[in-house]
């Protein structure tokens, strides 16, 4: 016994074996290169794994002598792969399977398009009728026209026709910012609601709509209260934006749809 | 202890029951080692499927940019390695002492080679102007000097295994000649780098303008790609050094058919360093 496990008892791998071995490799390798100039669509990926992996095992089992090692030593190769794979796999269900929604209209997006990044945007500013126009231009021109004037490309089709709003007359709600502010978030008639664009966007465009007539009624605090403006507060109680209120990884979630909408 | 020297007989440590023993205790430390080592590169294999799955447009036309011919080359050129990497071993475990040491440099001398056309693609890359991250198309001498230092100092570790030897700091005759070649390689790039190309590679390649202007992510597969390449260089030239060690004691007769640990091992290590390399190939310049 003691004999018998002073006896080296490994497995020697043949000069035979290792030179087979090696040329099994070389027509892999050619062969990896090989496929990769045909299409085979989304087999592709697979096909090129596919190869990787027999090369890979031909190395594990024989170079590495896998084959003839003790168990113990091939079950912790083995688990070192499965774990790698739970790994890879969940990592990539997480990522590519979860739905549009969990991050981007989720409550937490809600609350930073609450938060504004003027400072009193119920109070008209210079600021904010140029960021209103902009809006304007891109949301509003298809109905309302390039002047206001309710005569947009869509307007035609339209029944009754959009308002004109550089005729007080044509005004059915009072032109009072507040008013502006409630249709915009909420819609009138056939006036569509805009309550998913920002915050400061609705502000922005109450201001420059009002702008393109003559001049409108001031809100009261108590109307601006109706549209959750709390006056007796400086930042209106609906808090100004900055990346450090947000958490981290919603931060990070909101640049990389600025940086897609930028390219 | 005394005949610790002797080539045929080496006796165990007093904790281990055998010889044989000691041996399949340390060949399981070293698949436990490699079990971390699988781990280790699983992570940068997950960095690879997210921004893969994320933009496979821009993931195809990046890859593109790469040198098949390098890629295949050095893929030829560390299989070779792991064969002559499983003859030592053989040579070996079969008391061909001589037989081992000539493959153990040969080995050596393909790691070698592996890492000269890695240098040359990286370099290559950098006059393109093509670096990770935000060095994209923003070179500057700074990725250069860490290339050529990171040979150079390769060069120097590999000297100091090679000069090391159980009955002092001894320089062999094989030994010396392979740090020589090697020292001799790493000077002559960073010398024909200095004389002939200083300042060119801010010469910003079209390609890597183009890549850019259509897909403004661009620069995230270079990252990953020198990521990845960069991580696995760096085991290749662990492999170098632990093989330069090899070298010295298979000279000094060593190893043979009752103790062989040493290479066996490090044999573990470098077929594992060639597995990873088999992956990355495919995965990196075949996906354009």
């Amino acid at each position: 016994m003691d004999h018998n496990k002073e006896e080296p008892g490994h497995h020697i791998l043949t000069v035979k074996t290792i030179v087979v071995v090696g040329i099994c490799l070389f027509i892999f390798t050619w062969l990896t290169v090989h496929v990769a100039g045909y299409d085979f669509g989304a087999m592709n990926f697979p096909v090129a794994m596919l190869i990787a992996s027999i090369k890979a095992s031909l190395v594990a089992l024989f170079f590495m002598a896998l084959k003839y090692d003790a168990v113990e030593n091939r079950v912790i190769f083995v688990t070192s792969l499965v774990f790698g794979a739970i790994f890879i796999i969940l990592t990539s269900v997480d990522i590519f399977f979860r739905a549009d929604d969990v991050y981007v209209t989720g409550p937490i997006f809600k609350e930073a398009k609450a938060a504004s990044k003027f400072k009193q945007p119920w109070v008209k500013s210079n600021e904010l009728l140029t960021h209103g126009k902009k809006v304007f231009s891109g949301q509003c021109v298809a109905c309302h026209g390039s002047q206001g004037a309710g005569d947009g490309p869509a307007a035609a089709s339209l029944n009754p026709k959009p308002r004109d709003f550089t005729v007080a007359a044509d005004w059915i709600k009072k032109r009072q910012p507040s008013q502006v502010y409630e249709v915009l978030t909420n819609g009138v008639g056939k006036m569509p609601a805009f309550g998913n664009l920002p915050l400061d966007d609705r502000w922005a465009l109450t201001h420059y709509v009002l702008s393109l007539g003559p001049k409108p009624i001031k809100d009261s605090d108590s109307d601006l209260k109706k549209v959750g403006i709390d006056t007796s507060k400086p930042d209106g109680g609906i808090g100004t934006s900055g990346p450090t209120e947000l958490p981290i990884d919603f931060a990070i979630e909101l640049m990389a749809v600025d940086g897609s909408v930028k390219q | 202890m005394s005949n610790s020297h002797d080539s045929s007989i080496r006796p165990h440590a007093h904790h281990f029951d055998s010889a044989h023993h000691e041996f399949e205790s340390s060949k399981q430390g070293m698949w436990l080692f490699l079990l971390q080592e699988v781990l280790f590169f699983s992570g940068i294999f997950v960095v690879y499927a997210v921004i893969r799955g994320l933009n496979p447009e821009m993931f195809a036309a990046a890859a593109g940019l790469l040198d098949v011919k390098m890629g295949l080359t050095n893929t030829i050129v560390l299989i070779t390695s792991s064969l002559t990497m499983a003859m030592a071993v053989n040579a070996a475990q079969t008391d061909k002492k001589e037989q081992c040491v000539w493959y153990l440099i040969a080995t050596f001398f393909l790691a070698c080679g592996f890492l000269v056309v890695k240098y040359f693609e990286y370099t290559h890359k950098f006059h393109m102007g093509i670096l990770p991250g935000a060095g994209f198309l923003n070179p500057s001498d700074t990725h250069v000097i860490i290339a050529q230092t990171f040979l150079i100092s390769a060069a120097a570790l590999t000297s100091f295994f090679v000069a090391r030897s159980k009955t002092g700091f001894r320089l062999s005759k094989k030994s010396v000649w392979i740090s020589i070649l090697f020292w001799a390689v790493s000077l002559y790039l960073t010398i024909s780098y200095w004389v002939g190309h200083h300042g060119e590679h801010r010469v910003v390649g079209q390609d890597a303008q183009n890549l850019i202007d259509q897909f403004a992510k661009a620069p995230l597969f270079f990252s990953v790609y020198f990521g990845a390449t960069g991580i696995h260089g760096i085991h290749v030239l662990g492999g170098m050094v632990v093989i330069a060690w090899l070298i010295s004691r298979a000279e000094d007769a060593e190893f043979n058919s009752k103790y062989f640990t040493p290479v066996e091992l490090v044999g573990l290590y470098w077929h594992f360093v060639d597995l990873v390399w088999i992956f990355l190939f495919p995965l990196m310049y075949l996906v354009a």
